[in-house]
């Protein structure tokens, strides 16, 4: 930035009335009693005037940082006392201020307007916030001013450090949480890059990311709220720990059985054209569409063991569904049904047939194809299928509740915890759910990364 | 080269919706390159899918030596089949590739390690071998696809467009790398192509399929000098396809001339056709001249040399002259 020099006369001449002016309210508002005239601390800053106006008549220090600190000296000098409580963290607010107004100064100086702005409006905010806001909280504000005076220079900075003021003071319950998601979306937002600017799309990232991370709010609360002790004594409560076991042991029994059927039909589906197609395609989704409880009812209804299905089943093989562990699969190979065969359909379709008979041209029968081409390619997608499936199943409450109420899977038991000693006692347990289901998924999609794919890995280009 | 016949059609018919290809009866005799031509759309992938068993048999016969090929399903047939894609296995590398088809026959590991071996050098492709098929080039992708489906040994090779989609360059020298590989291997190959240079360069036999028909089949120099009917020659990119009474032929008949065949004479010499040049075309190795007979007869093209034809320009007077015996005559009346 360039800024026209003024003409030396009034360069001389502005120093010295605002020391003036500095000396002359002193002695003035001495005389009416605002302020006290001989105290240390204002002759200090009066010397310090005196001392600044030499410097910068004689050019030994910047021009403007010098008449700045100047004026800065002679408003705290005169009023400072009134704003702050005493006159110990006025002083402290004047080199705080100093340092602001330093950098500031380069900011204007070597950086775009922009910056400048963004860096004054900042300060207004804080001052805002913290003296009027919070009524006088000055330690905190000198605080804040020193991070907006290292962070000012760069957007990206500058947003964490807005961050972190706005999630321990606004954001107060929640404030470690709603940091983590800021510093989770900041990078994500300042990265964001396109071929050509797309100011929409980043818009459109910006706000479906502050969506996002008010949704995830509840769980990051849930997990942060606990102790390693508060979890330790879940892991050592038997009715819990059962409680995972079961669910862990029947989910995956029905993503088995999913497996074993869902992935053969979501072959063909991909395959094959045949009368009805959508018709089945479309049965697929029912699972979804009903309410879970709708879904336990009517499974209920025909496989209970009072209904002609279900009793026929325990007659004939002694097989008890409802009431009992066999139940709880049935309902959820029910709800996952869906979120096993649309993935592997998906993962069927990416592989393209021409490949398929590619291979049969060069001897692979049908079943070889599909074994030794079909299957790996589709493998990634197969596995998320395997995941989604799996969660889904663990995950199921209500149909589950309607077949098995007792013994009770996680999702019951939460509920049947809550039921009896409430929302407090319950916390630990659904946080240790929560850990659990997280850290699988986590650890299940970082083995799904590892699965080869149509598309080649990045690092093996020539 | 032996007459054995590999590929034996015999009526071999097949509808889809309005279109109908064949009845096509075609001998091709063992260790043959046989060139495909025709446009697209006339059903040259058809017939290759029908012959690679992808559209279940049609009527009619195919053998390919003492087999019948109609029951069998695609991977029973020893026919090998390179589509327009190539379609090479994207997540296993060149070597998995060639590899592939090796898996189905019971070769012991080294003996399928040699094969694979030895048709990476004949592609020239070894230094590939470890790459995955994903990031091969246009151009090495073609030579892995044909690798990989020559590696079982298959009795024919199908070649479905193997040069579509490469520069100029990429396809001279895959075609002398075919050239090599095919005097090497010996493969029957039937290869089809819209590309009526590539029946020259690579083409032992060469046949002309259009609307679903095969109208003309042959070597490939007697299919280009003498095509079968005017529809064959207008495709086969044949320039002077007039009426013969043009060339001194019978008034209603369609015939043709090729340009090479009709040479600058001096101007008054006898036999010779009198004609003003209406136009000059630098074709860039040799220049089309375009001259229409004083007779008022239809403007014929002719190429010459670009030294030979310096001295002239159009509206220049010349005399024209031509073996009668080059004149094609078809049977195709002509009613002009």
């Amino acid at each position: 930035m360039h800024r026209n020099p003024p003409s030396p006369l009034v360069r001389r001449l502005l120093p010295l009335l605002l020391f003036a002016s500095h000396t002359g309210l002193h002695i003035m508002l001495g005389l009416a009693g605002w302020i006290e005239p001989f105290e240390l601390f204002n002759l200090m800053l009066l010397t310090v005037g005196a001392v600044l106006c030499l410097l910068v008549l004689t050019e030994r220090a910047d021009y403007f940082m010098g008449m700045a600190a100047m004026f800065l000296i002679a408003a705290h000098a005169l009023i400072g006392h009134h704003l702050a409580p005493d006159a110990l963290t006025s002083g402290a607010i004047l080199v705080v201020n100093l340092l602001t107004v330093y950098a500031g100064y380069h900011i204007f100086e070597a950086l775009p307007l922009r910056y400048g702005l963004a860096f004054a409006v900042s300060y207004a905010l804080l001052f805002e916030l913290f003296i009027r806001r919070m009524s006088h909280a000055e330690p905190l504000f000198m605080l804040a001013l020193m991070g907006l005076a290292a962070t000012g220079r760069r957007f990206r900075m500058l947003a964490c450090f807005w961050a972190l003021v706005l999630a321990f003071t606004v954001c107060q319950p929640y404030a470690w949480e709603t940091a983590l998601l800021f510093l989770l979306i900041l990078p994500a937002v300042f990265s964001a890059r396109a071929s050509v600017r797309n100011p929409v799309a980043r818009a459109g990232l910006l706000a479906g990311l502050a969506f996002l991370s008010a949704l995830m709010l509840p769980v990051l609360v849930l997990i942060l709220a606990q102790t390693p002790q508060s979890i330790a004594a879940v892991l050592e409560a038997p009715d819990a720990r059962d409680a995972l076991l079961l669910t862990v042991g029947t989910a995956t029994l029905a993503t088995l059985i999913l497996a074993v059927f869902g992935i053969p039909l979501a072959y063909a589906l991909s395959r094959l054209s045949f009368q009805g197609k959508t018709l089945v395609l479309t049965l697929m989704d029912v699972p979804i569409v009903i309410p879970q409880s709708v879904a336990g009812i009517a499974l209920l209804m025909v496989f209970g063991r009072t209904q002609p299905l279900g009793s026929a089943l325990l007659n004939q093989f002694g097989l008890t569904l409802d009431g009992a562990l066999p139940g709880i699969v049935l309902a959820q190979v029910f709800v996952a049904l869906p979120f096993m065969i649309k993935p592997a359909l998906a993962a069927f379709d990416a592989v393209p047939p021409s490949l398929e008979l590619a291979a049969r041209h060069l001897g692979a029968n049908a079943w070889g194809a599909f074994g030794r081409l079909t299957l790996p390619l589709a493998a990634r997608g197969l596995f998320l299928a395997l995941v989604l499936a799996w969660a889904r199943a663990a995950g199921e409450f209500g149909a589950v509740y309607f077949m098995t109420a007792s013994p009770a899977v996680a999702p019951i038991a939460v509920f049947n915890r809550f039921e009896r000693v409430g929302l407090t006692e319950t916390a630990p347990l659904v946080a240790v759910i929560l850990l659990f289901s997280l850290v699988l998924f986590f650890v299940l999609q970082c083995v799904a990364r590892v699965i080869p794919t149509l598309h080649a890995p990045e690092g093996d280009l020539p | 080269m032996n007459d054995t016949p590999a590929l034996m059609l015999d009526c071999m018919l097949h509808r889809v919706g309005n279109f109908r290809l064949g009845p096509l009866s075609l001998v091709i005799p063992a260790h043959a390159w046989f060139m495909l031509l025709g446009p697209s759309g006339s059903g040259k992938t058809t017939f290759l899918r029908l012959l690679a068993g992808v559209i279940p048999a049609p009527s009619g016969a195919i053998r390919l030596g003492d087999r019948d090929l109609g029951p069998l399903p695609p991977e029973a047939r020893r026919v090998a089949y390179v589509s327009q894609h190539g379609d090479l296995f994207p997540h296993l590398t060149v070597a998995e590739n060639i590899a592939f088809g090796l898996h189905f026959k019971p070769l012991s590991r080294s003996a399928r390690a040699d094969q694979v071996h030895r048709l990476l050098h004949l592609f020239g492709i070894a230094h590939l071998a470890s790459r995955r098929a994903a990031n091969v080039s246009g151009g090495e992708g073609r030579r892995v696809a044909i690798a990989r489906a020559l590696a079982p040994e298959p009795a024919l090779l199908l070649l479905d467009e193997p040069f579509g989609m490469l520069d100029p360059n990429g396809r001279t020298e895959l075609q002398d790398c075919l050239a090599g590989v095919h005097r090497e291997l010996g493969t029957t190959t039937l290869h089809v192509t819209h590309d009526r240079e590539e029946a020259w360069t690579l083409g032992t036999r060469c046949g002309v399929l259009l609307d679903g028909q095969l109208v003309q089949e042959g070597t490939v120099e007697r299919v280009f000098r003498r095509p079968a009917s005017r529809a064959a020659a207008r495709f086969l990119g044949a320039l002077n396809i007039l009426p013969a009474s043009a060339f001194g032929g019978p008034a209603d008949r369609w015939g043709m001339l090729r340009p090479e065949h009709i040479s600058l004479a001096p101007i008054g010499k006898p036999g010779t056709v009198p004609a003003v040049i209406t136009a000059i075309r630098d074709r860039g190795n040799l220049v089309e001249i375009e001259a229409r007979p004083e007779s008022g007869a239809p403007a014929l093209r002719l190429h010459a040399d670009w030294q030979q034809a310096r001295p002239y320009q159009p509206g220049a007077r010349i005399a024209l002259h031509w073996n009668p015996e080059h004149v094609v005559v078809w049977e195709e009346p002509c009613h002009e």
